[in-house]
């Protein structure tokens, strides 16, 4: 049974929100301080990490615009920017 | 149409979407999250036939109890051991070696120092459930894996508690009432439904949010998020990451052997906490060490590490429960762990986390239900009455328990009790709500029965309060259940005229 068009396009926004979330959360631990403990760069973006994702979902579920999925990859790409140059 | 509208409109479109596909399944999560709130109380229930006092109140036998395990245990693995207690049980001495997947676990009754049982091999054998903890056991499985192996559970945990967020994001955009939140819900049933609804996700919003966020770092943590992020911040250099993490305490060179009751007996005096786990590493060896966890049961955040020398006894440092030292991160572990399990501040913490997942609940069911007078089908009426199966096929899986204490008997119990409530549940509410409230009732026969204990005799044990506790509230749930049939309440949703069949 083929999926309904809303069914697929909540399927891409989700998927495409897990993604980038992960992209931002990858670059926050450059970004983000160490802290005493050496893990805040770890531990911050793992617990923020569904927020994010499903921001990014909603935004991009009610935008309907393409607009809204090149704004969320290129912030999500300059969150990710400096782990990327480090790896 | 406005920019606006169009807006409302695509998240109206992606809430129903996303309701019915994960509606069920949230519930299911919701549902035995409520339970799993209460687990102690559950395995003190199932296990009222054996209980050992808390170690904290005997540190001064720890030598004693140490020397007892140890003589039990190969030479080899004497040196590292942590000792804890976990649910009934009596105290643990855990044994292992660096790098040796197989652990010596020797149990020692607190009571009268003999030792009371020993296991060798994986951790998994070594923590196999008596029977008594394979019911507490089955509700957290079904909570925290949906029952399923490994990491494929904890993942699909995961998702669906990102699509219940998705629905309380989109929901509260696309159902922000207009009129006061305080006002009490009026109008024909379906317009009832729809205020239910509406007002229980608003009530609920801050603590859906919660519980959600912080059950996602437990679901997707672990499994993907800390092992991709570690990668990350260290440009794929794992050891690099394990050794900025776990920094070895450093230990003054000395000789002679600390004693650990004096130790943990210092650590008590030193914070005015309670003792919960002790770990002695290098024991007896060079650069011999002790960690010893305490915590205040009344206030979840309070939990605190010292690190000992094991040669001299001397207070070393302060660790962090992540990483070497205190810090924002790891507490925010400890803060995320205290609020997900309700924790936070005991007994009141949890029954208020309980109150707001019985709302959550009400608020999957009440969308279900909207959702069924909108559409007429009967696959929407079968969600709405398997959804309301979950407590009829609680009691039917403890009540297999009681027969079968396995996770099998529980798992076919659970599913079948399902099958049979929606059945009953689509020809009369009334037949579902009469097997759910003869169930509860035979709940507290079936505890008595499989332990032989009945709840007069654990009132003078530790655990009495928890027996009580789980055998009212199967009472009271069934007699407010009979009440309601005896009363004559409207049966639906297959009698409500307005969700006949077409």
């Amino acid at each position: 049974m083929a999926a309904q068009p809303q069914t697929k396009r909540v399927i891409a926004c989700v998927s495409a929100g897990f993604f980038l979330a992960l992209l931002v959360a990858l670059g926050a631990t450059a970004w983000l301080p160490e802290g005493a403990g050496k893990v805040n760069n770890l531990v911050f973006p793992a617990v923020a990490f569904p927020l994010v994702w499903v921001g990014i979902a909603v935004f991009l579920l009610g935008a309907r615009r393409r607009r809204a999925w090149a704004i969320s990859l290129g912030v999500a790409l300059l969150a990710a920017l400096p782990a990327l140059i480090r790896l | 149409m406005t920019r606006e509208v169009g807006v409302r409109r695509a998240l109206y479109e992606a809430h129903r979407a996303v309701g019915l596909a994960f509606g069920f399944l949230g519930l299911l999560l919701v549902f035995s999250g409520v339970v799993a709130i209460f687990v102690d109380d559950l395995a003190a229930w199932a296990e009222r036939d054996r209980h050992s006092p808390p170690m904290s109140a005997s540190v001064e036998r720890l030598d004693e109890w140490l020397a007892t395990a140890s003589a039990r245990v190969d030479a080899e693995r004497r040196s590292s051991v942590r000792v804890f207690q976990r649910e009934r049980d009596a105290v643990l001495f855990l044994f292992s070696s660096d790098g040796d997947p197989v652990f010596e676990a020797v149990w020692v009754d607190p009571v009268g120092g003999a030792l009371a049982d020993y296991r060798r091999g994986s951790i998994a054998e070594i923590f196999a459930p008596l029977d008594g903890q394979v019911l507490s056991r089955f509700f957290v499985s079904l909570h925290v894996r949906f029952l399923l192996p490994g990491r494929a559970g904890s993942l699909s945990v995961g998702l669906v508690g990102i699509m219940l967020l998705l629905l309380v994001f989109t929901g509260i955009y696309v159902h922000w009432p207009r009129r006061a939140l305080f006002r009490r819900p009026r109008g024909a049933r379906r317009q009832l439904l729809g205020a239910v609804h509406t007002l229980a996700g608003i009530w609920t919003l801050p603590f859906t949010v919660l519980i959600i966020v912080t059950g996602a770092f437990f679901s997707f943590a672990t499994t993907v998020l800390l092992p991709a992020l570690a990668f990350a911040s260290h440009g794929g250099d794992i050891e690099a990451v394990q050794r900025a993490i776990q920094t070895p305490v450093e230990v003054p060179p000395a000789t002679g052997q600390a004693s650990a009751s004096s130790i943990c007996a210092d650590a008590i005096e030193r914070t005015n906490l309670v003792l919960q786990q002790v770990e002695l590493k290098n024991w007896g060896e060079q650069d011999a060490h002790a960690i010893v966890r305490l915590a205040d049961p009344g206030w979840d955040l309070s939990g605190r590490l010292l690190a000992y020398s094991g040669h001299t006894g001397e207070f070393l440092e302060e660790r962090g429960s992540i990483g070497a030292k205190p810090s924002a991160g790891a507490t925010t572990v400890e803060a995320v762990r205290a609020l997900h399990f309700g924790t936070l501040a005991g007994a009141t913490t949890k029954i208020l986390w309980a109150i707001f997942g019985l709302l959550m609940c009400v608020l999957s069911i009440s969308g279900l239900w909207v959702r069924a007078a909108r559409t007429r089908t009967w696959r929407s009426q079968l969600l709405v009455v398997a959804s309301a199966s979950f407590p009829f096929a609680s009691f039917l899986a403890v009540l297999a328990w009681a027969i079968s204490p396995t996770t099998t008997a529980m798992t076919v119990a659970f599913g079948a009790a399902h099958v049979i409530g929606a059945l009953a549940g689509l020809r009369n509410l009334r037949l579902l709500a009469g097997l759910t409230a003869t169930t509860g009732l035979l709940v507290p026969i079936a505890g008595y029965l499989a332990t032989d204990v009945s709840p007069f005799a654990a009132l003078a044990q530790s655990e009495g309060a928890s027996v009580i506790a789980v055998d009212g509230f199967c009472v009271l749930l069934s007699l407010t259940l009979w009440i309601l049939i005896a009363r004559g309440v409207r049966a639906a949703p297959s009698e409500d005229p307005s969700l006949a069949h077409r």
